[in-house]
């Protein structure tokens, strides 16, 4: 098994980060088309819903890649059991939460206008139940960790303290 | 904190300085300023025992403790 050096794994970390922002950032600039596209050929009739989602998505991705970047970055500082990377973790947490709810709600929209959704509208709704899912299990996973950081910043700080 | 650090005093009988008395207990002079500033949470007997052989002095003369009114 390829094992990483300490030192370079919080940096492969931000690179991998970093990657997610390109591909969120490709995203947005493939789906941010589609409104200007209906406004000008109305007879094309895209999943306008599904570009709303997305857009939803977004706004709540864009930040919790950030929070992230800035975790790894105070991680890479030797800055760990600290405030900010608990408030941090928290976001992610909650962010996690907002993206399964919008997933599922595309789901459920999906599911409810099958009629106008060009591909097998089954699958699709699967996946969008799924990813959701994934996301409020993630959100669980990062309050699980947010916890753990929390009561290691409390020993930590009794160990600070401690002459 | 019930438990106040008198080290001022003590330090101020024997006249010696704190980073004096930091450099014969063998810490640093920022964590004997926590101590004498009552912001320590927690001492080490090993310490405790250091500052009490430096100052020749007793546990009870360094350390006090106060009660914060709590029913006992």
């Amino acid at each position: 098994m390829l094992k990483i050096n300490k030192r370079h794994s919080v940096t492969v970390s931000i690179v991998i980060t970093g990657m997610i922002f390109a591909i969120m950032i490709a995203v947005a600039a493939t789906v941010f088309d589609y409104p200007a596209l209906w406004f000008a050929s109305p007879e094309i009739e895209p999943a306008l819903s599904f570009v709303l989602f997305t857009y939803a998505e977004l706004l709540f991705a864009f930040p919790a890649a950030g929070c992230l970047l800035a975790l790894l970055l105070r991680i890479r500082r030797h800055r760990v059991f600290v405030a900010e990377n608990i408030a941090c973790l928290r976001s992610l947490s909650w962010l996690c939460f907002a993206e399964g709810l919008l997933f599922l709600g595309e789901g459920v929209v999906l599911f409810m206008n099958f009629d106008r959704v060009m591909w097998n509208e089954d699958l699709f709704t699967v996946v969008f139940f799924l990813i959701a899912f994934a996301c409020v299990f993630m959100g669980t996973i990062l309050r699980v960790v947010k916890n753990t950081f929390e009561e290691a910043a409390t020993i930590k700080d009794e160990n600070d303290y401690t002459i | 904190m019930p438990i106040l650090v008198n080290l001022d005093v003590m330090m101020a009988k024997r006249k010696i300085s704190l980073g004096e008395l930091a450099d014969r207990v063998g810490i640093t002079p920022a964590n004997l300023s926590i101590l004498k500033t009552n912001k320590a949470k927690a001492i080490r007997f090993s310490t405790l025992e250091a500052i009490c052989r430096e100052l020749k002095c007793q546990p009870q003369d360094i350390l006090e403790y106060v009660s914060t009114g709590g029913a006992e």
